[in-house]
């Protein structure tokens, strides 16, 4: 485990400071190294960790790493952009005081340096989130910049006790200024009104406006003329200079300043200068404010007013102050001669405000002549609720407004079974809605009377009670329905649907107790299809199969298809491919249920793909390559893949869908040159779609995918077994893909995964390495190993005891993703492959992320050999590489003869454990076996 | 067009007034009188305006202009109204002209949400009705200032997602309705935890991620980038900022979960009683995020001072076996509203839930709405409320921290930071 990156060549370049080493021994250019190779962070553990450790080094984290910014056109930024803002988000946290000071510190420094406008508006956007009062010079000093003008400002918006030196900056303004009078109103400066108040008298156009928008925020009476005057020259319009809205949002700030009486005046004034209801709607809700209740005038006026915008907007306004003394004096307008509009809208929100008191009014007025005033009325009475409002709109559903009432009765607040009943009994007129709600509500005390409506002489009422059956019908009822399906040809669907909610809900066995002696005994079984359907086991399938063959093949074949069992897919494969004319409606029906079923994936792709066979309509196709898709494992993507050829679009791009579905799901495991294809044609299907927006999506999600698939397919066995040949040889397996039993260590941060793999998320610091539990000397050891992400670092120790650093105590052949520019500076004894600062390595050239490497590290008595990918990339003597001195001759912590120029004590050890060495996450090994040479 | 646009303007106002005549009024039984005929214009004609839900005009709403900052989308919706909808539009380049249009009834906002609060304020100040999509604003500081530019010009305001009065939602197979009647009943116990996860039948969208290390790209002839940007800080121009692509990133939107969040947790409040509230507290488990471009997460954990619980679970981060959408401590509800009442299958529940009165009836016509000055279904204040659930957990994730949540003062608590992301900075001349 090494973490001595750069370091040479930041020797350079740095100030003393960055060679200051951290509680770890690590100087500061090691840590930021070994954050930044970090990052991302995946998870908020490893966050806070390593921005722990970025904060401990703050001001030089931030100055170095703020450097390494590159204009966007020349390079990538994004993990500096991750380890700034990780930093201003972590030290942003309270509690962090004091690491926050030296990253804000940091920031201003790099804020200087910085040369490239969007890099230095990202640096102020960082201070932005986090600055205080006492770097308010670093914004000021941009306040007058062409690009940066904006972020500075901004940044002294944002931050807390920056009032003085804005206010400082208006003061000084030789004319008014724009910017800084939206920062004044930004701020809430009370202080700042005097000097706006003077920019009023000369600002124009868009600055004017920005005057206006700060005085209707930091204003108080004083400003009042000023805004009033200028909304008035305006006629109270909504223009470019936006007074209107300025001077009503200083009148409304008045009110929470103390200055009560003067918003009022103010705003009674506007109430009666303008027209427009929405001025005057706020001008009344700032009456309503000051005033509460003693306002009350205003809004029984209100209810006068010819505009019914301010007239309901009154009534909503006055809800905060709304009691019964309200509602009664409402209620006196609701008696007196106003339009019924007028009427119509009381009623309307005293329903919203369930305003019980009134009831005895509002059920009054669902009387009413005028249409609008009673349909107001039931549905207030709705919601109100109550015996009186229950009484009435039953009462209501022999009236004019049925439909009205029998929806409110619907949503009635409370029970209504009480007066459903009553409604039962009473004219045919109500006895229909009565009906439809009793079966809708499903009130079991309502059977009886259901079915005695049944011989209504009034057709529209036993019309009705037929078709209430199904809500009320209980068990006890099957007999008698059965009687009457048996005698009544006229009512057929209705009662079948009343038999089977008679039994919906009993277990099976009992259901069938009821139902089988009747249809045993009709001269009709097919009458009861329906219900056995809806039992569905497998007695139920024999009878309905039974008829299908027999005399009532389409009503079983109805049946049938609403069955919902699994035992049902066998059968119905079997109806698809002997039944032409129900071949494709079984097949749908099958298809839904393998989709329900428990099924493993494999085995579904399997019925799947079956159907597809025989599968003629092209909906139905759709549907079955869309559930392929849905199984997400790779045996399907074959199976949808040559849709993408299919000269119908919507197969095609059904198919294409698929196809995203299952690679992205597979993304660890798929590879090689088939899927390859597979997205290139989906892409290709997708941009057929011209014009649907997320397609462009698909498109991108897809050329994604592209970009990292790799080149091979990964291993689907994912137990490890030797070849023959190997076997031959006499290697041993260390890790077969699931055993982890020949390890000791660290198994939290080396954890063996489903596919096969050991997945590395040990971080720096972190609980451990992982060794084998054997020692070996001299060894042929074989793995494979897979970078998930840019950056990646660790490490094999070998012959190296356990807990060390064993890129000294023992030996360290490095393991590192070296192309991520994170690592520009790399000496080339921190390579891949290199044995860590004795022997560099052949620079390799890794492939794309996510692809599989093959390693073999030969270590024979002082000579080492790395082959990576077949290529030997290092074969050296560590003897001769430090010419015997693997620590210094004078015992000093300088040894001129490692390339490192550091001691390596361990460097050679006899023999010792191999190791894994974490440095971060997101790399997998797999497939590691050994051949222990030392054995013979 | 080398056309000023001022002049441009001028010139298209006396045909305005020419086209106002609706062209129905020759009559037919289905004759609408123009008076009462209301009229609408689209600010924002790309993807979401032109799609076939927003792009319509009837006899209720007539579509009269439409406003677009891209050239060509604008060319696309006149064509569009042209031939589907037989309509000839004004058109817009600038959103507070079409505001100013005194033949335009009701501004309906489709620009990307960075761009919703100002241009809701705006219309509202100008005595206009609103139809904002979703997400409503994207900062919780945004939404405070459209309730009150709402509340003080009266407006009628919808917020565009529906879930809460109609469709199928999502892996409930059903409205919300029977749900909303069963907890209503107290049957499942209090306090409840509803899980939006793909293994309750909800998908996060992750594919809306942004990009990093974006290079700057020239701006299209037909784009104003600068007025698209609006009140977004200024970054060089790349063409994955901007149409469909934007929702990756945090200056327009919040990815996923900007985008789907408020469809799917917006029902969350209404079942849940929570319409006047929010949680008091997010935690989240997620890769660090990047400044610019969103990135993906795992879980994402909202609690209520009751105990009630939102969690989120990211694509590919669901719970496994089945788990259910809602749960409390005497029931549970399942994809596919399977329900279990204590710790026993309930297959019976829908017949349990018809019995049970229906919830207070919402107003769900918009156009009804405005007639009648009534509060619409999802409305400013509600609307805002649910867009702060999504706006608090983009806080979280983007400072990488649980965040306490005060939902009277509607700020975090104890965190400074935090709450200077409430009220983030708008580039000028665009202020709140």
């Amino acid at each position: 485990m090494k973490r001595i990156f750069m370091i040479l060549a930041l020797m350079v370049i740095l100030p003393w400071s960055m060679m200051a080493q951290d509680g770890r021994q690590r100087t500061t250019a090691t840590v930021i190294a070994d954050a930044m190779a970090q990052l991302p962070a995946p998870k908020q553990e490893t966050y806070n960790q390593v921005m722990a450790e970025l904060a401990g080094v703050g001001t030089d984290a931030v100055t170095e790493i703020a450097a390494m910014l590159v204009p966007a056109d020349k390079g990538k930024n994004a993990v500096m952009e991750y380890a700034l803002n990780g930093l201003v988000a972590y030290i942003s946290a309270p509690g962090r005081d004091a690491e926050a000071a030296n990253v804000r510190k940091g920031l201003a420094l790099a804020i200087d340096k910085c040369t490239d406008n969007p890099n230095k508006a990202f640096l102020l956007t960082l201070l932005q989130r986090c600055a205080k009062a006492e770097d308010a010079p670093v914004f000021v000093k941009y306040i007058k910049d062409d690009y940066l003008g904006e972020w500075a400002v901004n940044g002294l918006v944002a931050t807390p006790g920056t009032e003085d030196v804005l206010l400082n900056l208006m003061q000084k303004s030789a004319e008014p200024c724009k910017v800084l009078a939206y920062a004044a109103g930004a701020k809430k400066m009370a202080a700042a009104e005097p000097v706006l108040l003077n920019w009023a008298k000369t600002a124009e156009g868009e600055t004017l406006k920005a005057v206006y928008h700060a005085l209707g925020i930091v204003g108080t009476a004083s400003s009042v003329k000023v805004l009033g005057t200028a909304a008035k020259a305006v006629d109270y319009a909504w223009e470019s200079s936006d007074v209107t809205a300025s001077y009503v949002r200083l009148l409304k700030n008045m009110v929470d300043k103390n200055q009560p009486k003067e918003a009022l005046a103010a705003a009674k004034k506007l109430l009666k200068a303008t027209d427009k209801a929405n001025i005057r709607g706020a001008a009344l809700q700032i009456i309503f404010a000051v005033e509460g209740k003693k306002a009350m005038p205003y809004l029984i006026a209100a209810m006068k007013d010819p505009c019914r915008e301010y007239r309901v907007n009154a009534l909503r306004l006055s809800e905060p102050f709304a009691d019964d003394v309200v509602y009664m004096s409402l209620n006196k307008v609701l008696q007196g001669k106003e339009e019924q509009l007028v009427k119509a809208d009381i009623l309307n929100w005293l329903g919203t405000k369930h305003a019980v008191s009134q009831i005895n009014t509002v059920v009054a007025s669902m009387k009413s002549s005028n249409d609008e005033v009673a349909l107001a009325a039931i549905g207030a009475a709705g919601k109100i609720g109550g015996d009186i409002a229950l009484e009435g709109l039953v009462a209501q559903l022999e009236g004019k407004h049925a439909d009205a009432a029998k929806a409110a009765l619907l949503t009635f607040n409370g029970k209504v079974n009480a007066g459903i009943l009553k409604a039962l009994d009473a004219s045919p007129a109500s006895q229909v809605p009565a009906l439809q709600i009793a079966s809708i509500r499903r009130m079991d005390e309502a059977t009886d009377k259901v079915f005695a409506l049944l011989s209504s002489s009034d057709k529209k009422v036993s019309e009705a009670a037929f078709e209430a059956l199904a809500g009320v019908a209980q068990k006890k009822d099957f007999v008698r329905l059965s009687q009457l399906i048996e005698n009544d040809k006229n009512h057929v669907p209705q009662l079948q649907r009343a038999l089977k909610s008679a039994v919906a809900f009993l277990p099976v066995a009992e259901q069938l107790a009821i139902v089988t002696p009747i249809v045993e005994k009709s001269s009709n079984p097919s009458l009861y299809y329906p219900v056995l359907a809806q039992i569905g086991d497998s007695k139920a399938i024999a009878i309905l199969m039974k008829g299908y063959k027999g005399d009532y093949k389409q009503a079983a074949f109805d049946a049938l298809m609403a069955v919902n069992n699994a035992e049902m897919v066998g059968t119905l494969y079997e109806i698809a491919q002997n039944d032409p004319a129900n071949a494709q409606t079984a097949l749908k029906r099958y298809a839904d249920l393998v989709n329900q079923s428990s099924d493993a994936a494999v085995r579904k792709v399997q019925l799947y793909s079956k159907a597809l066979e025989i599968a003629k309509d092209v909906k139905l196709q759709n549907r079955l390559i869309y559930l392929l898709g849905e199984t997400k494992v790779y045996p399907a993507l074959a199976l949808v893949e040559k849709y993408m050829d299919s000269s119908e679009k919507s197969n095609r791009t059904e198919a294409a869908a698929a196809v995203r579905t299952i690679v992205s799901k597979n993304m660890d495991t798929l590879g090689g040159e088939e899927v390859r294809k597979a997205l290139e044609k989906a892409i290709g299907c997708y941009q057929e779609l011209t014009g649907d927006a997320d397609a462009g999506y698909a498109i991108d999600d897809l050329k994604a995918m592209l970009e990292k698939l790799p080149a091979e397919m990964g291993k689907s066995s994912v137990k490890f077994e030797l070849s023959p040949e190997e076997q031959k040889e006499g290697f041993e397996v260390l890790f077969d893909g699931v055993s982890m039993d020949k390890w000791t260590g660290n198994f939290i941060n080396y954890a063996p995964q489903e596919d096969g793999t050991i997945y590395v998320s040990a971080q720096y610091g972190g609980s451990g390495n992982l060794y084998t539990i054997k020692e070996y000397s001299d060894f042929v050891l074989r793995f494979e190993f897979c970078f998930l992400r840019e950056g990646v670092n660790n490490g094999i120790g070998i012959r190296t005891p356990m807990g060390v650093d064993a890129a000294y105590e023992g030996m360290e052949i490095q393991v590192l993703d070296h192309d991520a520019p994170i690592y520009k500076n790399l000496h080339e004894y921190q390579q891949h492959g290199s044995v860590y600062g004795i022997i560099p390595a052949k620079r390799v050239k890794f492939p794309a992320l996510g692809t599989w490497n093959v390693e073999e590290i030969r270590a024979v008595g002082d000579r080492i050999t790395v082959t990576v990918n077949g290529e030997v990339i290092l074969d050296g003597n560590i003897r001769k590489a430090c010419k015997g001195h693997n620590v210094s001759k004078d015992g000093s912590k300088t040894n001129p003869y490692t390339v490192d120029k550091k001691n390596h004590p361990g460097l050679f050890n006899k023999k010792g454990h191999i190791g894994f060495l974490g440095h971060g996450e997101g790399l997998k090994y797999r497939n590691v076996r050994i051949k222990d040479l030392s054995k013979k | 067009m080398g056309i000023n646009r001022r002049d441009f303007l001028k010139g298209a106002s006396s045909l305005a007034l020419f086209s106002i005549v609706p062209s129905k009024v020759l009559g037919g039984p289905n004759h609408v009188a123009p008076s009462d005929q209301l009229t609408k214009g689209i600010i924002g004609v790309g993807g979401i305006g032109r799609s076939s839900y927003h792009f319509t005009s009837d006899e209720r709403c007539r579509l009269v202009a439409v406003c677009d900052v891209d050239k060509n989308h604008v060319q696309k919706a006149v064509d569009l109204a042209k031939t589907k909808l037989k309509e000839t539009v004004q058109t817009y380049h600038d959103f507070r002209d079409l505001i100013k249009d005194p033949n335009v009834d009701v501004v309906h906002i489709a620009t990307p949400p960075h761009w919703h609060a100002l241009m809701a304020i705006e219309a509202a100040k100008a005595g206009k009705d609103i139809w904002c999509e979703k997400p409503m604003t994207r900062t919780i500081g945004e939404g405070k200032r459209v309730v009150e530019a709402v509340k003080q010009n009266n407006r009628i305001f919808r917020l565009n997602t529906w879930f809460r009065f109609e469709d199928n939602f999502y892996g409930l197979g059903t409205k919300v309705e029977p749900l909303k009647k069963l907890v209503d009943s107290g049957l499942l116990g209090w306090p409840l935890k509803v899980r939006i996860s793909g293994a309750t039948g909800f998908t996060w969208k992750f594919f809306w991620v942004g990009k990093e290390n974006l290079t700057p790209e020239p701006v299209p002839a037909e784009l104003d980038y600068d007025m698209w940007l609006g009140p977004a800080p200024y970054k060089p121009y790349n063409s994955h900022r901007v149409h469909q692509t934007f929702r990756g990133y945090w200056d327009y939107d919040g990815g996923g979960l900007g985008d789907m969040g408020q469809h799917y947790i917006d029902p969350v409040q209404y079942i849940l009683g929570k319409d006047n509230t929010n949680p008091i507290k997010v935690e989240v488990d997620a890769p660090q995020q990047h400044p610019d471009a969103i990135g993906i997460w795992r879980k994402v954990t909202y609690t209520y001072e009751d105990g009630c619980q939102i969690i989120l679970e990211g694509e590919g981060f669901e719970s496994a076996g089945k788990v259910p959408y809602i749960e409390g401590p005497k029931g549970k509800v399942f994809k596919g509203f399977e329900c279990e009442l204590d710790g026993k299958p309930a297959p019976d529940i829908m017949s349990i839930i018809a019995e049970l009165p229906d919830p207070e009836p919402q107003n769900t016509d918009f156009i009804k709405c405005i007639k009648n000055r009534e509060l619409f279904a999802l409305n400013e204040m509600n609307g805002h409320r649910s867009a702060n659930i999504v706006n608090m957990g983009l806080c979280a994730l983007r400072l990488n921290r649980t965040l306490h949540f005060d939902p009277v003062a509607q700020q975090f608590i104890n965190d400074e930071a935090a709450n200077r992301l409430i009220d983030q900075p708008m580039r000028g001349p665009w202020k709140l």
